[in-house]
């Protein structure tokens, strides 16, 4: 709190020198850390992205939909497509539509986009979460590794019904 | 070695308006002691709101409670956000910027009228933000208010008032300090402390231009000027300033444990080359951190997020893990040399643990380091940050940063601010002693509630986690231990605000006769300047009990970072 | 002459100097901050391709 020497510019001791070396390899650790997971490791987050609008998206959505519809639960269709496809996530105040019927081991493109707010896509019980915004269609190219019923929540803050904004993903 | 007297005598005049402090000598300018009651008395006005909010907001996540319907809880949540990140913190800063550019530089404020119309503009749009969320129901858009959520315009102005009434207050703490310089009012470099407020008060003025960029055009887009947002770039500007305002937090929090062990234990720096280095990585590197908000978001590069995450390279990080060192290291030399030298925690378990200053102090770094800073660095790790963003996880680390770390180093502080600028006597002072313990240990349940629950995937923000139908029954247990230890933190704020209150509001006028509240009469102030360097030098005294101390903390954060890496690899693959 | 007084008459290192130089620091701080955060962000956004 108070005045310092006129000269503090000093050198540092034994112990902060050996803290110092101790924490720096760990900075350095840590910044590999991510580099070499993004070349090597399975779970990366997604970087692809496209610039899109509600409109244009809902209408590729309901393309999609129409194409690979094989039921429905609650009103929502149940689409099943093909592996390797291109899939369709559309977030909405409050709902996720439609319900993807994955196959387990199968590679996927998912596309999410919001039609009106930010969105958060959070898959559950896997807990992997994205955000989701209008204008902007995300692509992550999933493997499901699981298979069974699988719980969409949005967590993203979204207006008054937000918890009320759950969706479903199935994988054979 | 470190004087107390001043280096060049105050001239007499019409510009000098102070008092001599009977217990620290230093001289209190009192323009500067009027701005620091007041932006002091606000934060515990917000405090106060943003706590009441708290308990609520924990009693409905605490499901088997589950006590506030939906649109209350919602327009609370806004309500605790904007207290508590952006008020409560702030306008405590703000008496800290005015405390830290006059008392310890030997200066007058040479910018009063300038700062108080910062301060009546902070005030102004911190009270209309609280009532726009009371009673405008569109305006329930959390404290992020990510467009296109839109709030009502007064919404936006009340933010818009308050930040650029804290960058008049950041204004006038740099005016001081250049007058101070050309006054002679201190000679060589700023004191140890001040420099740590200066990397706050820089932090604060990027923050506050960020939060203009983002927050001007939403107000427009608001009253139906601009047409639309892109929420991308709004997202980069908002969270420009929202984390930045958290680094401002660590920088004070920082620069008030100095000044904490100083007066509670009577340290000097080990080496002021080390500490300011450590705050000037803080300064070229920490603001990249607002990354950490946007790394699961679309349209950034991995390398846009790979190296805005890591601060570059983890360099602010190894700012604070300097910082985690120094301080314990020169509390471990100041009381080694006062004898307590008896094997590697001889000196720790000898400290004043009933001085409210140094609980406060040990309490806010244990909590901020151990819990916040390890949690931080690793959700903060871009392929990681799939597992938690938006879960309760989150709120999890940073309650434990700027509630367990940053309030209760506040809070530790303000006992002291209490007689030495209030010139109240410090009331309650049994509550006082136990207050840091009470509140640790609360936000101490918050924060492994949230992160357990988080863990479990429970989102945050959430009003209901049961309407998913998928968390595990094991998820009422841990709410439950948030919603406990919530009650207990609110127990200890409580404490506190009565501590300050019937401090300030009752009893007379006193000039403070002692430093210390409760744990003696010597004056570890004064003491600190008789600390010779030989002292600091002896091998007796060395901090090998910090060494071992910080390399724990350090086999801890290894642990629960790899255990992160392990999670991320059992889930589904993607790209 | 003593060790203070020696410490006294010794000239101020540059690096303190640097250290000491608020408006540097300030600087940097800005340029750093808003041109690796801000500028490199903002150009990844407005450089999404539009939907094929």
């Amino acid at each position: 709190m108070l005045a310092p020497e006129r000269n503090w510019w000093k050198p540092i001791g034994r112990i902060e020198k050996t803290w110092l070396t101790v924490a720096l390899v760990w900075c350095i650790f840590l910044t590999i850390m991510m580099p070499l997971w993004y070349f090597m490791g399975k779970q990366n987050v997604p970087t692809e992205s496209y610039r899109t609008t509600p409109k244009d998206y809902a209408a590729t959505v309901n393309e999609f939909v129409a194409q690979y519809q094989v039921g429905e639960e609650n009103g929502i269709p149940v689409v099943a497509a093909p592996p390797g496809s291109d899939v369709y996530l559309r977030a909405s105040a409050w709902q996720w539509y439609p319900i993807l019927q994955l196959e387990k081991g199968q590679e996927y493109r998912l596309h999410i986009s919001s039609m009106d707010f930010q969105h958060g896509f959070s898959l559950q019980p896997v807990n992997i979460n994205l955000q989701v915004l209008p204008g902007y269609d995300y692509v992550a190219t999933i493997t499901p590794t699981t298979s069974g019923e699988f719980t969409i929540v949005c967590n993203e803050y979204c207006f008054l019904g937000h918890h009320t904004m759950v969706g479903k993903m199935i994988v054979k | 070695m470190a004087t107390l007297a001043p280096t060049t005598p105050w001239a007499k005049g019409a510009k000098d308006d102070y008092r001599d402090c009977p217990v620290t000598t230093l001289k209190v300018d009192m323009h500067a002691e009027r701005l620091i009651i007041a932006n002091a008395v606000m934060a515990v006005v917000t405090l106060t709101l943003g706590g009441i909010a708290a308990l609520l907001i924990a009693l409905t996540r605490w499901q088997a409670v589950h006590l506030l319907d939906a649109t209350w809880f919602y327009r609370l949540l806004t309500l605790h956000g904007i207290d508590m990140l952006v008020a409560w913190m702030v306008f405590f800063e703000m008496a800290g910027l005015h405390f830290g550019s006059t008392v310890l530089l030997n200066a007058r404020h040479a910018a009063p009228k300038l700062a108080w119309l910062g301060f009546i503009m902070m005030t102004v749009g911190g009270l209309m933000a609280n009532v726009v969320v009371l009673f405008d129901p569109s305006s329930n858009v959390m404290f992020t208010a990510y467009v296109p959520l839109k709030a009502h315009p007064l919404f936006y102005l009340s933010y818009i008032l308050f930040a650029v009434g804290a960058l008049i207050a950041v204004i006038t703490f740099f005016i001081n300090i250049v007058v101070a310089k050309r006054e002679d009012r201190f000679g060589g470099s700023l004191p140890l402390v001040v420099f740590g407020l200066m990397t706050a008060a820089i932090l604060a003025t990027y923050t506050l231009l960020e939060g203009a960029a983002a927050i001007v055009p939403a107000f427009l887009w608001s009253l139906g000027i601009l047409p639309n947002l892109d929420p991308g770039i709004y997202r980069n500007f908002f969270w420009g300033f929202g984390h930045p305002a958290q680094q401002v937090n660590l920088a004070a929090m920082v620069a008030i444990w100095y000044a904490l062990a100083q007066m509670t234990v009577g340290i000097r720096p080990v080496n002021e080359k080390f500490s300011r280095l450590a705050f000037i990585l803080y300064l070229f590197f920490i603001n990249l951190g607002s990354a950490h908000h946007l790394l699961v978001d679309p349209g950034l590069s991995f390398g846009w997020k790979a190296v805005n995450t890591s601060y570059a390279m983890y360099l602010a990080v190894l700012g604070s893990m300097m910082h985690a060192f120094s301080i314990p290291a020169a509390m471990e030399i100041a009381l080694r040399a006062k004898g307590y030298r008896k094997g590697l925690f001889g000196w720790l378990r000898n400290g004043p643990w009933k001085e409210p200053g140094f609980s406060a102090l040990v309490i806010s770094m244990v909590m901020f380091g151990w819990i916040g800073g390890v949690t931080g660095v690793t959700i903060g790790t871009e392929q990681i940050n799939m597992l938690v963003h938006n879960t309760l996880r989150l709120p999890g680390h940073f309650h434990a940063t700027v509630v367990a770390g940053t309030t209760i180093a506040f809070m530790g502080f303000t006992y002291y601010v209490i007689p030495l600028i209030f010139r109240k006597e410090l009331k309650l002072k049994k509550w006082a002693v136990w207050q840091p313990y009470v509140f640790g240990g609360g936000m101490l349940l918050v924060s492994l509630g949230m992160i357990t629950s988080g863990l479990q995937g429970v989102a945050r923000r959430n009003w209901d986690i049961s309407f998913a139908g998928v968390v595990p029954g094991t998820v009422d247990l841990t709410l439950a231990i948030f919603g406990i230890g919530a009650i207990i933190a609110v127990i200890g704020g409580i404490m506190y605000v009565s501590i300050v209150l019937t401090s300030i509001l009752t009893g007379p006028r006193l000039e403070a006769s002692n430093l210390l509240l409760v744990a003696g009469t010597n004056n570890p102030l004064l003491e600190s300047t008789t600390l010779t360097d030989h002292q600091m030098e002896d091998k007796q005294n060395q901090p090998k009990g910090s060494l071992v101390l910080v390399i724990a903390f350090l086999v801890w954060f290894a642990v629960y970072y790899l255990t992160n890496w392990w999670l991320l690899g059992r889930t589904w693959f993607i790209r | 002459m003593s060790d203070k007084e020696k410490q006294e008459s010794e000239p101020v290192s540059k690096w303190q100097k640097v250290f000491d130089n608020i408006w540097l620091l300030f600087l940097l701080s800005l340029l750093i901050s808003t041109v690796i955060y801000n500028v490199w962000g903002i150009y990844n956004l407005l450089n999404v391709p539009p939907a094929p």
